[in-house]
C-alpha cells in the first residue's frame, strides 16, 4: 500500500510540471522538466524506507504552486499573459460591476465600471511578479495549500450562494411565501450549502492571509503585518456567523412559528444581521485601510503602481465599509478578495525596478565561479 | 538583502563547497539546507527551482547540464549542476553582516 501511494506521489510532480509549462518554449519546459525529473528521483533514491515519502512529495509539490505559477507568468509569451491578466481581472471586474449595478441601478454603468476595472487589474497583473510571498518555513508550510483549498470551495460556494437572492429568502414580505419557499424542494439545504462552503472557503482563504500575514515583502520591506489580517478575519468570520447563523435561526423560526416568526424574522433578526455587516464591514475596511497605509510607507514600487495599490486598498477599503448599509448581501463576499486582488496586482508589478534601485543585486555580465 | 531562501540555498553551497564539492544539484541543495535546519525542511519544488533560476539571472550562481553519457552510465537522470559565484559569496557575506542571526552554521568559538 505504502509503496503503491509512493508511486503515486512520485508521477505527481512530473505530471505537475508538464501541466504548468504547457505553451512555454521548448527549451524552458524542457529544463524545468528535467530538473524535476531528477530531483523526483534523487529523493527516491536517499530516502530512508520508513519515512513518509508520499506526505513529503505531495506536500513539496502544494506549496511550491504559487511560485510554479508566477514562473509561468514571467516566462509567458505576450498573448499567454494577455489571457492570464485578464483572468485575474475577472473577479475585480465583476465585484465593481455588482456594486456599481447596486448604486445606481443601470445596467450600463455597472457594466462600464466593471470592464475598466477588469483591464485595470489586468494590466497590472500581466507584469512580471517579483516579490517573495513567503519568507518564513511556516508561511511557507501553511500558506499555499489553504490558498488552494480556498479556491476550490470559494468558486462553487459562490456560484450556489449567488443564485440564491435575498428577495428569494423573503418571499416579498408574505410570511406564507416564506414558509412555501422554504419548504420547497431542496432551497432549504441549497441556501445552507450555499453558505456553509462559501464560509468554509472565506475562512480558508484568511488562513492563508494569516499565515502571509508579515511575510509579504520585498527584499526587507515588511507590507502586509498580521494586525490587518486579524481584523479582517475577525470582520468576516463576524459576519458569517452572526449574520448567516441568526438568518439560519430565523428560517428556522418561520417554520416553527408561521406569522410569528416572520415578526421575528423581520425585526431581530434583520437588526442583528445588519449590525453583523455593519460591524463586520468596517473591521474590513480598517484593515485595508491599514494595509494602504502599510504600502505607502514600505513598499518600493514607486510612481502609479504605488498609487494604484494604496487606491485599491483605499477604495476596497472604503467601499467594504459601506456595502452593509448600502448593499447587504453575498457580494461583500466578492468585493473583499477583490480588492485584496487589485490591490495586490498592483504593487506586485512594481517589484523589479524597485528591488534593484533599494539595493537589490545587479547582474554581472560574466560571473566567476568561486 | 537576500531573501531566506537565497541565504539558505548560499549557505548550502558553502558547506558543500567545504567538502569539495564544487557543484550541486538542487536535490543536494535541498537536502544541506535540511541537514542544517536539523528538521523536515523540503523546500517546494516550484520555490527552489524558480529561486535557482533568479539567482542565476543575478550572477549570484551558474550553472551547466552534466555530461549525459555521465548520466546514462549510472542510470539516472542528467543532472543540473550549479556552482556559487564570486558575487554570491560577496551577497552572503553581506547579508550576514547585516543579520548575523539569520546563518544556521554553527558559530566558531
Amino acid at each position: 500500500m505504502k509503496r503503491r501511494l509512493d508511486t503515486l506521489a512520485l508521477a505527481l510532480p512530473p505530471f505537475w510540471a508538464r501541466v504548468y509549462t504547457k505553451g512555454l518554449s521548448p527549451e524552458l519546459r524542457g529544463r524545468r522538466l528535467a530538473e524535476i525529473e531528477c530531483d523526483v528521483f534523487e529523493q527516491q533514491s536517499d530516502r530512508g524506507l520508513s519515512a513518509p515519502l508520499a506526505l513529503d512529495v505531495l506536500v513539496a509539490v502544494i506549496q511550491g504552486i504559487p511560485d510554479d505559477l508566477a514562473w509561468r507568468l514571467a516566462h509567458l509569451t505576450a498573448r499567454g499573459r494577455l489571457a492570464q491578466a485578464l483572468a485575474a481581472g475577472i473577479l475585480p471586474g465583476l465585484a465593481v460591476a455588482w456594486f456599481t449595478y447596486h448604486i445606481t441601478q443601470r445596467p450600463g454603468a455597472a457594466l462600464g465600471a466593471g470592464l475598466v476595472a477588469l483591464a485595470a487589474v489586468a494590466f497590472a497583473a500581466g507584469k512580471e511578479p517579483k516579490v517573495e510571498l513567503y519568507t518564513s518555513e511556516t508561511q511557507r508550510r501553511s500558506g499555499p495549500g489553504a490558498f488552494v483549498l480556498a479556491a476550490a470551495v470559494l468558486g462553487p460556494a459562490l456560484l450556489i450562494a449567488g443564485s440564491i437572492t435575498s428577495a428569494d429568502y423573503t418571499g416579498g414580505g408574505d410570511p406564507m411565501d416564506d414558509q412555501a419557499w422554504v419548504e420547497a424542494a431542496g432551497h432549504t439545504t441549497r441556501w445552507i450549502t450555499g453558505y456553509l462552503l462559501s464560509g468554509a472557503g472565506l475562512a480558508l482563504a484568511l488562513v492563508a492571509l494569516l499565515a502571509v500575514g508579515g511575510g509579504v515583502r520585498s527584499r526587507g520591506s515588511r507590507v502586509l503585518g498580521s494586525l490587518p489580517c486579524a481584523l479582517a478575519t475577525i470582520g468576516v468570520a463576524g459576519m458569517l456567523v452572526a449574520g448567516h447563523g441568526m438568518r439560519a435561526l430565523g428560517l428556522a423560526a418561520v417554520l416553527d412559528m408561521g406569522g410569528d416568526g416572520e415578526a421575528f424574522l423581520t425585526n431581530d433578526v434583520v437588526d442583528s444581521v445588519s449590525l453583523a455587516w455593519v460591524i463586520g464591514g468596517v473591521l474590513i475596511g480598517v484593515a485595508l485601510l491599514m494595509l494602504a497605509a502599510g504600502v505607502w510607507r514600505t513598499a518600493p514600487a514607486s510612481g502609479w503602481r504605488r498609487i494604484g495599490a494604496v487606491a485599491a486598498f483605499v477604495l476596497g477599503g472604503l467601499a467594504v465599509a459601506a456595502v452593509p448599509a448600502i448593499a447587504p448581501g453575498p457580494g461583500v463576499s466578492l468585493v473583499f478578495p477583490a480588492c485584496l486582488l487589485a490591490g495586490f496586482a498592483f504593487l506586485l508589478s512594481g517589484q523589479a525596478a524597485a528591488s534593484q534601485a533599494a539595493g537589490g543585486f545587479t547582474s554581472p555580465t560574466a560571473p566567476s565561479p568561486v | 538583502m537576500l531573501v531566506r531562501l537565497e541565504l539558505l540555498i548560499l549557505e548550502a553551497g558553502l558547506v558543500l563547497l567545504s567538502r569539495q564539492e564544487k557543484e550541486f544539484h538542487g536535490y543536494q541543495l535541498a537536502r544541506e539546507i535540511r541537514n542544517l535546519q536539523g528538521d523536515r525542511f523540503r523546500a517546494a519544488y516550484g520555490t527552489l527551482y524558480r529561486t535557482l533560476e533568479r539567482m542565476e539571472q543575478s550572477g549570484l550562481l551558474q550553472s551547466r547540464w552534466e555530461d549525459p553519457a555521465l548520466a546514462e552510465a549510472e542510470g539516472r537522470p542528467r543532472r543540473r549542476l550549479y556552482q556559487i559565484t564570486g558575487e554570491g559569496v560577496s551577497a552572503y557575506q553581506r547579508t550576514l553582516e547585516a543579520a548575523p542571526a539569520l546563518s544556521l552554521r554553527p558559530r566558531e568559538a
